[in-house]
């Protein structure tokens, strides 16, 4: 019987062992030039200002060129929902004790749809910033929790094709970060199925989902509250999007009605400064973007000088702004 | 039905069907002869074990925890 213990803890110790060592190697050799991990690198290596601090998901990561606008920091990665944005800022703000003036997010149509709300990726990155046990509370999902495990113990978990794709890629050239802006120089004008394309991006944001999460939005009102006891302002972006995805979004929302509600839930605070509405900047310059609803590095380009003039301008800022 | 998927333009996909179908095969012949237990106890004792923690870490590599795009890709 002793015999029989000896080899099941000889057997658990092995186990943990190789677990251990996949985990590390996931880590620290296939996430290492992850986007979320070269962004990062990027963020801790720039020790400028950061009067202006962008965050969002990638309608701000791939339009807004801070060296352009000349101050501030793009720290947005793709994908990045409120409830992200939230524990970024925090950690940040708390225990990291930056100072931040002004916040700047994304208040798109989709920043609010469910398909993003709980559903994160990349735990083995999020583990460091994201509290898995309060926000299973918060939105009351107790599997959750499990996303603190694989992101703490088993990155490698289910990630089989990242590791084939590494080693197919892990020699191809990575393009610098410009103050966190990464560029993308395809163009949405060499689409031929345009309508299409934007019909398949809306339906990817809206079909089977709901417009508004509420987890979300009690997540903005997180990252509002927050900005306020910091002495935070907070500035909010609807980004440009091409006509033909503003047109899919009819099937899925009333946009008049959608902005109406959050203008409601939103506006009124105090650290608010107000939205910034760019949607319909561009519907006649396909080519300023890479799909129906990413700028390009042109459209980005031609949008920050814009937000450089409003940063400038009282007038040209009063002219976009909506509070 | 199936147009938009051509198999052919995932090598890996394919040939981890091929290699995963050919170890299905391999333990159906096993316990057809003298069953895979049978044969899994007349091993040494480090082989069993290898056996038994490649499949626990293939499971974890290879199973389907969440639905992701490549890290090095996403939107």
């Amino acid at each position: 019987m002793q015999k029989y213990h000896y080899k099941i803890l000889l057997f658990t110790l092995i186990l943990l062992v190789v677990n251990a060592l996949f985990d590390q190697f996931y880590k620290r050799v296939i996430m290492h030039n992850s986007l979320l991990n070269r962004s990062e690198r990027a963020f801790r290596q720039y020790d400028g200002d950061l009067h202006f601090l962008l965050m969002g998901d990638s309608h701000m990561f791939r339009g807004v060129k801070p060296e352009i606008i000349g101050k501030g920091y793009n720290y947005s990665t793709q994908g990045e929902s409120y409830i992200q944005n939230f524990y970024k800022l925090k950690q940040l703000l708390e225990k990291e004790k930056r100072s931040i003036r002004y916040l700047v997010l994304p208040l798109d149509p989709h920043s609010f749809s469910s398909f993003r709300d709980t559903k994160i990726k990349d735990d083995a990155f999020w583990v460091k910033y994201i509290n898995y046990f309060e926000l299973a509370k918060e939105v009351k999902q107790r599997d959750i929790i499990f996303k603190y495990f694989y992101g703490r113990y088993f990155s490698y978990a289910g990630n089989f094709e990242n590791i084939y794709l590494w080693n197919r890629l892990k020699r191809s050239p990575l393009r610098e970060f410009q103050r966190g802006y990464l560029p993308g120089f395809q163009s949405f004008a060499r689409e031929k199925e345009k309508v299409k394309k934007a019909k398949e991006r809306a339906a990817h944001h809206f079909a089977s989902y709901e417009v508004l999460s509420p987890f979300l939005i009690r997540y903005l009102q997180k990252i509002i509250d927050l900005c306020s006891a910091h002495h935070i302002k907070l500035l909010f972006i609807q980004f440009p999007l091409s006509r033909e995805y503003d047109e899919a979004l009819t099937q899925y929302m009333d946009t008049d009605s959608f902005y109406r509600t959050i203008d409601s839930l939103f506006l009124d605070h105090e650290s608010v400064s107000g939205i910034l509405d760019f949607h319909d900047l561009y519907f006649e310059r396909p080519d300023f973007f890479i799909n129906a609803d990413h700028m390009n590095d042109a459209g980005a380009t031609n949008f920050s000088l814009l937000l450089k003039r409003i940063v400038e301008d009282k007038k040209v800022r009063d002219y976009f702004i909506r509070k | 039905m199936f147009t938009h998927i051509d198999i052919l333009e995932m090598p890996y996909e394919l040939a981890l069907s091929f290699i995963w179908i050919a170890l299905l095969l391999l333990v159906h012949v096993l316990q057809a002869k003298k069953g895979a237990g049978k044969f899994l106890s007349l091993l040494p004792i480090a082989v069993r074990w290898a056996i038994y923690v490649f499949f626990f870490f293939a499971l974890l590599l290879f199973g389907v925890f969440t639905n992701e795009e490549f890290i090095y890709f996403q939107f």
